[in-house]
């Protein structure tokens, strides 16, 4: 009977264990092949997420997908367009009718790749896939490793007329001397080659003569003329619409009109400098040039959201929500933003929310002025009230803090660090943020002398029961992330004052 | 005026009459003949389904591209109630994503593909119809779409075995129409901010913008970690929207 009873024991133990282990083993985190498809975020792939939340009959191991051959990240290869991406699990680039492999492979090695009068710094199957797009043949020199390099080997270009036949008929193109010779348009066709002349210079003989149609061309900041035959001619300029020699012999940038000026909305000049704000687009209504349909379009932004105008590319921080910036006192929901000038734009970027981000900014000196640049970076706030020293708090190599002198917390001596910009909580849910913000708590046990016909007189820490004291304790609770009595983004208060004094007497110690 | 001279007007007012009765019998007997100024009328296969097809495809496209790629997207964020494929998630914080869709150029042109099917198949059956009834004998069988994405373009190939008959016979089997598109090159910046986002956790939209005159990007970093890409191209107005989640960081310490 005895021997029953434990017998039965055991197994009810053994059976309560398998359940507890059973129960560990839905919730500990696997490497999921594919989630189970929810209606917040659908189906994703290699995750590593709660065995519960794992598709059934999807590969699932309880270890990080790093670890797994299925979800192991490397290059996949795109055979078809050429190209490459890392970070890749093996299972969703095979999916995806892509080549996986752990290292990079060669075929994701990049070369410069001549298109024309432009290049592309990429794989040697791209690099095909470019030109068969173009219509021209495969230019590829896996020599160049540089992207400027490359960039570069086409600028310096010799370009001249191609006088060719095609159709038992005389044409011309304006291209390289290259082109000319290897075959033009994509066609066997080698033409004779002029350098610096353009198609419709009369001396050649073609077709191609002189119109009053303007063009914008791909990669080029500047409107140009173009010829009957469609080959473009030189840059824009109305005073030389007749100009023989306009049209004959190719002119430089530096020749042509107003080479310093961005021409920007200019109706006589094409001349455009994207670099100073001005780029070839189509002209708008009521904005047409003296000739053609093309304009150098201003893409400057004037008169931004704070007043300033900004050069097409720049960014600037923007912190307009209520509290204040690198203060230690930020406003409850207000995070930091990157303003950008695109084409003429205001284009607004936000930094991380819960202000896990902040913005940094600065100018840099260029030809046409200075250039503003700014960029969202995290905001290193999480240890700042672990240093106890002020030189520790404001290394700004390592943390984002400022000592707030006079406050006492923990072991500091002479004053606190905190953070620079107040980390966002989420005090509406879980217990977190009253940790955080606990920290802030203090008791102050303050000394009072009995007088000998009565009264009494305080002795001890006195400090603590002067207005400025409780102001020293809320700018702490202030400071350390969306504690004590904030203002929200907008301004407004909360319901409740954000802290609380409480004075009672002190239990004796024994 | 002398009778001479009134038997000649009398043989030009025939001559006219005739011509305009020989005009009127071409006109009616050989409708499919172009005439100057007949609209399209008798438009060719080619140009009767690229009318056809192309009238569907900007909304086609409006809807692939709002989504991420996706007409159904696997792994999403709902925004603005649109449902936005991520192309590369992680569910953890501090961590750089995982990409979900190596292969987006590959990915829209099935989808462009599998919502043409039903379209082209209806436009072979509108065309089929509407040339029967004019006399034509159209005999076709099954169509099957395939699209694909090319510098500034959209090409499409209707493999569609099918002959047409009147007073000529003419057999296709298979017919290209091509459209005009820039999302070719906006699915590859997407491509290379996934690559980005993937590496080091974000991308630097700015220097895109820089270096790509037409092109604008947004991003709008929601507080969950998501991001949500815009880019567009300011002159084209093709535009493309996708969502990611890298390197996000909690509130607080994400201890909880």
């Amino acid at each position: 009977m005895k021997t029953k009873l434990i017998f039965s024991i055991i197994i009810i133990g053994a059976i309560i264990l398998a359940s507890a282990v059973s129960a560990a083993g839905l919730n500990s985190t696997v490497c999921c092949e594919k989630t189970k498809a929810d209606s917040k975020n659908g189906v994703l792939y290699c995750q590593n997420v709660p065995a519960n939340e794992c598709e059934p009959g999807a590969r699932q191991v309880p270890t990080s997908c790093e670890s797994t051959s299925y979800c192991k990240l490397g290059t996949c290869y795109n055979s078809i367009e050429g190209n490459c991406l890392d970070n890749t699990p093996q299972s969703v680039c095979t999916a995806n009718k892509g080549i996986w492999s752990e290292e990079t492979p060669p075929q994701c090695s990049l070369g410069c790749c001549v298109l024309g009068d432009q290049a592309a710094f990429v794989s040697l199957v791209r690099c095909k896939r470019l030109s068969a797009f173009l219509g021209l043949q495969t230019n590829y020199k896996p020599n160049i490793q540089d992207e400027v390099q490359c960039v570069l080997s086409v600028q310096n270009q010799e370009k001249g007329a191609c006088v060719y036949e095609f159709e038992f008929e005389k044409t011309c193109k304006v291209t390289s001397r290259a082109e000319c010779s290897g075959g033009v348009n994509g066609t066997k066709a080698e033409g004779q080659f002029y350098p610096g002349k353009l198609c419709s210079a009369e001396e050649l003989g073609t077709p191609c003569a002189p119109t009053r149609e303007t063009m914008c061309l791909p990669g080029k900041d500047e409107v140009y003329f173009v010829d009957s035959c469609g080959n473009t001619a030189n840059i824009y300029d109305a005073s030389k619409i007749d100009d023989k020699r306009y049209w004959s012999t190719i002119f430089d940038k530096s020749e042509a009109c107003n080479p310093n000026s961005p021409n920007a909305n200019s109706k006589n000049c094409g001349n455009c400098n994207y670099l100073q704000g001005s780029y070839c687009r189509d002209a708008q209504k009521g904005n047409s040039p003296t000739y053609g349909d093309s304009i150098c379009a201003d893409l400057n932004c004037k008169n931004t959201q704070n007043g300033k105008s900004y050069k097409h590319g720049e960014s600037w921080c923007v912190y307009n929500d209520a509290g204040s910036e690198d203060k230690a006192n930020n406003a409850v929901g207000s995070r930091f933003y990157k303003h950008i000038c695109i084409n003429g734009e205001e284009v607004l970027e936000q930094c991380a929310d819960f202000r896990q981000e902040e913005c940094i900014e600065d100018s840099i000196e260029s030809t046409a002025g200075p250039f503003s640049q700014a960029a969202c970076r995290v905001n290193r706030w999480q240890d700042c009230t672990a240093q106890s020293e002020q030189i520790d708090c404001e290394n700004t190599d390592r943390r984002d803090c400022i000592w707030k002198s006079g406050i006492r917390l923990g072991n500091a001596t002479g004053g606190v660090c905190v953070p620079k910009n107040t980390p966002g909580l989420k005090f509406w849910e879980g217990e977190e943020s009253k940790a955080i913000c606990a920290q802030g708590s203090s008791s102050c046990v303050v000394t009072f002398e009995k007088g000998l016909i009565g009264g009494e007189k305080c002795i001890g820490n006195c400090e603590c029961l002067t207005e400025e004291w409780k102001k020293q304790r809320a700018d702490l609770c202030l400071a350390l992330g969306d504690c004590g009595p904030k203002v929200n983004w907008e301004g407004s208060e909360g319901y409740k004052p954000g802290f609380k004094v409480t004075i009672g007497k002190a239990k004796k110690s024994k | 005026m002398r009778y001479g001279e009134k038997k000649g007007q009398v043989t030009l007012y025939i001559i006219i009459a005739l011509a305009i009765i020989l005009v009127l019998i071409i006109f009616l007997v050989y409708p499919r003949v172009n005439l100057p100024g007949s609209g399209s009328a008798d438009a060719t296969p080619e140009e009767y389904l690229r009318s056809c097809i192309g009238q569907e495809i900007p909304l086609i496209m409006e809807d692939i591209t709002s989504q991420g790629g996706s007409m159904q997207p696997q792994g999403f964020i709902v925004y603005n109630n649109t449902k936005i494929s991520y192309l590369c998630y992680t569910a953890e914080y501090y961590k750089t994503c995982v990409v979900q869709q190596p292969n987006l150029i590959g990915q829209v042109e099935r989808e462009i593909s599998r919502e043409l099917q039903p379209i082209a198949t209806s436009c072979v059956k509108s065309f089929a119809e509407e040339y029967e009834s004019r006399g034509y004998k159209i005999s076709y069988g099954n169509t099957n779409v395939n699209a694909s994405l090319a510098l500034n373009s959209i090409k499409i190939t209707l493999n569609l075995p099918m002959t047409v008959t009147k007073d000529f016979s003419r057999t296709y089997k298979s017919i290209d129409l091509e459209y005009k598109s820039g999302i070719y090159e906006i699915l590859s910046l997407a491509t290379s901010i996934i690559d980005f986002e993937s590496t080091y956790g974000d991308s630097e939209t700015t220097l895109y913008m820089r270096y790509y005159p037409n092109i604008k990007i947004e991003k709008v970093k929601l507080s969950d970690g998501s991001k949500i890409y815009s880019i567009s191209d300011v002159v084209s107005k093709d535009r493309f929207v996708f969502a990611s989640r890298s390197l996000a960081w909690p509130a607080g310490y994400g201890l909880e």
